[in-house]
């Protein structure tokens, strides 16, 4: 069964362009396997594009202002720049919606159908996507803006809107990676055994005892934050049903954010295929798509201007090239893996489009592969190797904000394993800290064992293993401070958070001046690839626990 | 689309506006480079933005040794959108293009290329929303409050006749003809006329089936009488114009002409002049605290009048009207003398042609509007007898004199020329007409807005 493509403007079916989608979509699900439900697509007005932006490309978004703020924000940035948001995929039910923006020209509109395509094989293919997408319930959206409109109506407005707003400065506190398990009763695991009855009783009784415990208390360690607070936080109806509601709304907002880098990437390679490979093009178009494509995945390269950030459309789109050429070469397997140096790996490093064989169906059937079962992090972790560092990702560096002088930020590394590491960094966990409710974190300060104070760990784990700096872990004092008075408004009792800071009084001056100053100042001043490997300087650490009772912000150092 | 149960982004407006009206000292001005291709420069475009605070990486202490204070990032609990969201400004990110370790990445927006800044020359422009007004604006509510302030109370209206040539007459002047109109007359006229024509024979046709019906011998000569004049009304309906032929005759109950009809409207209006001092003894702290207070007073105004229109006069020993972008961009340098000034604000009660650098000399008739005229100096001029000699011509016809004397390195006694205004205008000075005020801390807005429009 081929998915159907309707093209929509102004409610009514667009014949002409439903018929150039249609083919489209044939195509690439004939030739390159793609597999998608049936897609509309609406063609609308900027205006309305800068609205999905705002609401998360939800039609009904529950109400609150920062809402209205990002939509301003956006419309601010179209009116400058002109129109730079082209396409965004909508919510998926039966059939996926996308709207594309119709200030562009036709020839654009071509490419960003089929750059769409790719969107939507992720969406409907891709292991997390699904997951996510599953569980979230279509209309729960609705029902959540409905309960807002309603509640705000009923229990004032302010006081609704602030309850959102405290929601939303804690939305990060979820755990992206959690694996819903039931443990069986201990008694059920062992029922082929033979083992006396008093025995299965006394078992029994001691694991519903526990269980009963935990209605009262979380006895486990939690990272889902959201959900202990659902639980056991002392809410009023209306707050605990908001606060289920938007813990869902976050789930299906941040899965998109561990996919990023692929899910461009994907897209992009896509849309650069249909320049390559359609048929129906004419030589006018494929110049003009050509330039379009360019200006997508720009990065600029050594040699050119610097620039902070990253695209992820340049990323995503090489990682996957970088792949599907691997595969059609048959260059994995162990036997090559273990080749120790990059160059006796791949000895001409010039890319030629012949060394992608369009229609070798093994090569692109784990380039499918891949995107069905990898998110960001999985993805720059096995193929950011050392013959892509060195064929595309020599423009990348590292960089850092530093004293001297102040707001200046300052190139600190180029090789490969530091571009790699940071490049992790950023894409575990989308960047954000994490942290969990340690056992017995909910009833903290109690004697009677009942719900009392929250008490929240900042997980710095990583950091005693040694794979990261610790002054890159810290938390902003003032962040902290604003998210803390927030919780409280939710849980309703004392909160603590549990984090550390560096102690640089027991340091000296000379030891805070980063290495890299040294070595290239003074030691190795020219070419960086002599300049051996720095150690990494090791800080002492004091554990802070910052608490706030409702009045006051209490920061109390301890000693390990 | 747009078939919605509820607007979101309505619904969140109303909020949104609200929140930027009363929080907007809380909020963070978004910076947005944009390229302007006239003037073939960086741009940067402040947007107002208020963050909601997230647990996130940064620095512990604020003034550790090692990190710089960052702005927060952009997104509010969606970081899949925009941006991408992930990134601190503190944490160790990945970025593309050429730099050896140790080579600065540029500074934000800013100091040049020379330091390796990309956008060179860039300036700061109003942001959007009249953010920076509107933050006087609030400000002034609050000092109106604070100093008791007292409420301007226009004087003189400016009446002006408009003519709106609306009206449709049946009889005036030839040049007044409406011919679109009488042409429309003409038309409908026949048509009626037709019509009632053809209504009357149809009446007369019938009392003669009537008379015809009852006894035609006896009512002979009735029918024969009504016959003719059925004959000629029919007679008159084919000398008129048929539906069908467009046959246009004017006669002198289709003419129409235009009428006036005349309004009158009062306006309260004002003329701010600011006198601005631009000597060698003045400073740039002098030029930067004249030219804060200057947007201070146009504020006050506008609360009062409903047009102000606003005069910049800049002088050393010579004067000049400056236009408002020059005003602003103006630095010291040469002699003193204020009575050249005056004697500009002079030439324009009068009429005459003076030294600008505007497009047109400038008209005021302080008989429509009222005249504020504020000077602002460090009052190191020549003899003051000579300086006051063009004022006293102009006084009668102003308002209210503002005197702003900027005085900080120098002695705690006000000038010679303060002294010497006192005792040449004491009606004007007791009465308030006169306003002087002596400023000690350049930063400070208070108490010259109480000088000048505190109770007297």
């Amino acid at each position: 069964m081929k998915p159907e493509i309707r093209v929509y403007r102004k409610f009514r079916i667009d014949k002409e362009w439903t018929e150039i989608a249609q083919s489209i979509s044939n195509f690439f699900v004939g030739k390159y396997k793609l597999n998608y439900p049936n897609i509309d697509f609406y063609i609308v007005s900027p205006q309305e594009i800068s609205k999905l932006i705002a609401t998360n490309a939800h039609l009904i978004h529950p109400i609150h202002w920062s809402v209205a703020q990002d939509y301003y924000l956006n419309e601010f940035q179209r009116k400058l720049y002109g129109t730079y948001v082209l396409e965004i995929v909508g919510e998926k039910t039966d059939h996926i919606k996308a709207y594309i923006s119709e200030d562009i020209a036709d020839h654009a509109k071509k490419l960003v159908i089929a750059h769409v395509l790719g969107h939507a094989h992720v969406d409907s293919n891709n292991k997390i996507a699904i997951e996510v997408l599953e569980k979230f319930d279509p209309n729960a959206n609705v029902k959540l803006a409905q309960k807002v409109y309603d509640y705000s109506r009923l229990y004032g407005r302010e006081e609704v809107q602030y309850f959102i707003e405290c929601l939303y400065s804690i939305s990060n506190l979820i755990d992206i990676y959690q694996k819903e398990e039931k443990e069986p009763l201990l008694v059920e695991s062992l029922q082929d055994y033979n083992i006396s009855e008093r025995f299965k009783r006394f078992e029994l009784e001691n694991e519903i005892g526990e269980k009963k415990e935990e209605i009262k208390y979380p006895k486990r360690k939690e990272r889902d934050v959201l959900k202990v607070l659902a639980k056991y936080a002392q809410l009023e109806n209306w707050e605990r049903d908001l606060l289920e509601g938007f813990r869902e709304l976050f789930y299906r907002n941040y899965y998109l954010a561990r996919l990023k880098i692929l899910h461009e990437g994907f897209a992009s390679l896509i849309h650069w295929l249909f320049i390559l490979d359609y048929p129906d093009l004419t030589l006018d178009e494929v110049r003009k798509m050509a330039i379009e494509h360019n200006y997508v995945i720009y990065e600029p390269q050594y040699g050119e201007e610097i620039e902070e950030g990253y695209n992820p459309y340049f990323l995503g789109f090489h990682l996957l090239l970088h792949a599907w050429i691997k595969f059609s070469k048959g260059n994995v397997g162990i036997e090559y893996e273990s080749k120790r140096y990059w160059y006796e790996r791949v000895k001409d490093l010039s890319f030629k489009f012949s060394e992608i064989e369009l229609v070798n169906q093994e090569a692109w059937d784990n380039v499918l592969w891949i995107v069905r079962n990898y998110d960001d992090y999985n993805l720059i972790l096995d193929y950011f190797d050392e013959e892509f560092f060195n064929r595309w990702g020599k423009r990348y560096f590292v960089y850092e904000s530093d004293k001297y002088p102040a707001e200046k930020r300052i190139v600190t590394a180029r090789d490969f394993e530091n571009v790699k590491q940071t490049f992790m960094f950023r894409t575990f966990n989308y960047g954000m800290p994490r942290v969990f409710i340690p056992e017995d974190g909910a009833r903290y300060n109690s004697k009677i064992g009942e719900i009392a104070e929250l008490y929240i760990v900042h997980d710095i784990s990583e950091v005693a293993k040694g794979n990261i700096l610790p002054q890159q872990l810290t938390l902003r004092k003032d962040s902290v401070i604003e998210v803390l008075k927030r919780l409280y408004r939710i849980w309703k009792k004392p909160v603590n958070l549990e984090t550390f800071k560096v102690d640089y009084s027991s340091l000296d001056e000379m030891d805070l001046i980063p290495y890299w100053y040294w070595y290239y100042y003074l030691l190795f001043p020219g070419s960086v690839e002599d300049v051996p490997k720095p150690e990494i300087v090791k800080l002492p650490i004091k554990k802070v626990i910052v608490r706030f009772d409702g009045k006051d912000i209490n920061i109390i150092e301890k000693d390990n | 689309m747009s078939g919605l149960p509820f607007d979101p982004i309505g619904e969140g407006e109303i909020e949104y506006k609200r929140k930027l009206k009363e929080d907007r000292k809380n909020a963070i001005n978004i910076e947005i480079p944009f390229f302007d291709e006239r003037e073939k420069r960086w741009i940067i475009y402040l947007f107002p933005y208020f963050p909601i605070p997230q647990l996130e990486y940064g620095p512990w202490d604020e003034d550790h040794p090692v990190y710089s204070h960052s702005y927060p990032p952009i997104g509010s609990g969606a970081p899949n959108i925009g941006s991408g969201g992930v990134g601190k400004e503190d944490q160790p990110q990945p970025g593309p293009g050429s730099g050896q370790p140790g080579t600065p990445l540029y500074p934000p927006y800013g100091e040049g290329e020379e330091k390796g800044g990309i956008f060179a020359g860039t300036e700061p422009v109003d942001p959007i929303y009249g953010y920076g007004e509107g933050e006087i604006e609030s400000e002034l509510d609050e000092l109106a409050r604070d100093l008791e302030l007292e409420f301007l109370k226009p004087s003189k209206k400016l009446t002006e006749k408009k003519f709106k040539y609306t009206l449709i007459k049946y009889s005036g002047p030839k040049s007044m003809l409406d011919w679109d109109a009488t042409i429309e007359a003409s038309i409908e006229n026949s048509q009626v006329w037709a019509k009632l024509i053809r209504k009357e024979i149809e009446k007369l046709k019938n009392k003669i089936n009537n008379y015809k019906e009852l006894d035609p011998i006896k009512y002979k000569i009735d029918i024969e009488i009504l016959e003719g004049r059925v004959k000629s009304l029919e007679n008159i309906l084919k000398a008129l114009p048929s539906e069908k032929e467009f046959k246009i005759e004017i006669r002198r109950e289709d003419e129409r002409y235009i009428g006036v009809r005349v309004k009158e409207k009062s306006e309260k209006n004002a003329v701010v002049i600011y006198i601005r001092d631009v000597s060698g003894s003045i400073t740039d702290e002098h030029l930067k605290a004249s030219l804060k207070l200057t947007k201070y007073i146009d504020k006050w105004l506008e609360k009062f009048y409903p047009k102000v229109e606003r005069v910049y006069i800049a002088h050393n020993y010579d004067a000049w009207e400056e236009t408002k972008e020059g005003y602003e961009k103006l630095v010291s340098g040469g002699g003193t003398r204020f009575a050249s000034a005056y004697e500009i604000i002079l030439s324009m009660f009068e009429g005459k042609d003076y030294p600008r650098k505007t497009e047109r000399p400038r008209k005021i008739n302080s008989s429509e509007v009222d005249v504020y005229v504020v000077q602002m100096t460090d009052g190191f001029g020549m003899s003051p007898e000579e300086e006051v000699k063009p004022l006293k011509r102009i006084m009668p016809e102003i308002t209210r004199f503002c005197y702003l004397e900027e005085r900080i390195d120098y002695s705690q006694y006000s000038s010679e020329y303060l002294e010497y205004l006192k005792q040449t205008f004491p009606e004007e000075y007791n009465s308030g007409k006169l306003r002087i005020s002596i400023l000690r801390d350049l930063n400070d807005i208070r108490t010259p807005l109480k000088d000048f429009f505190g109770k007297k």
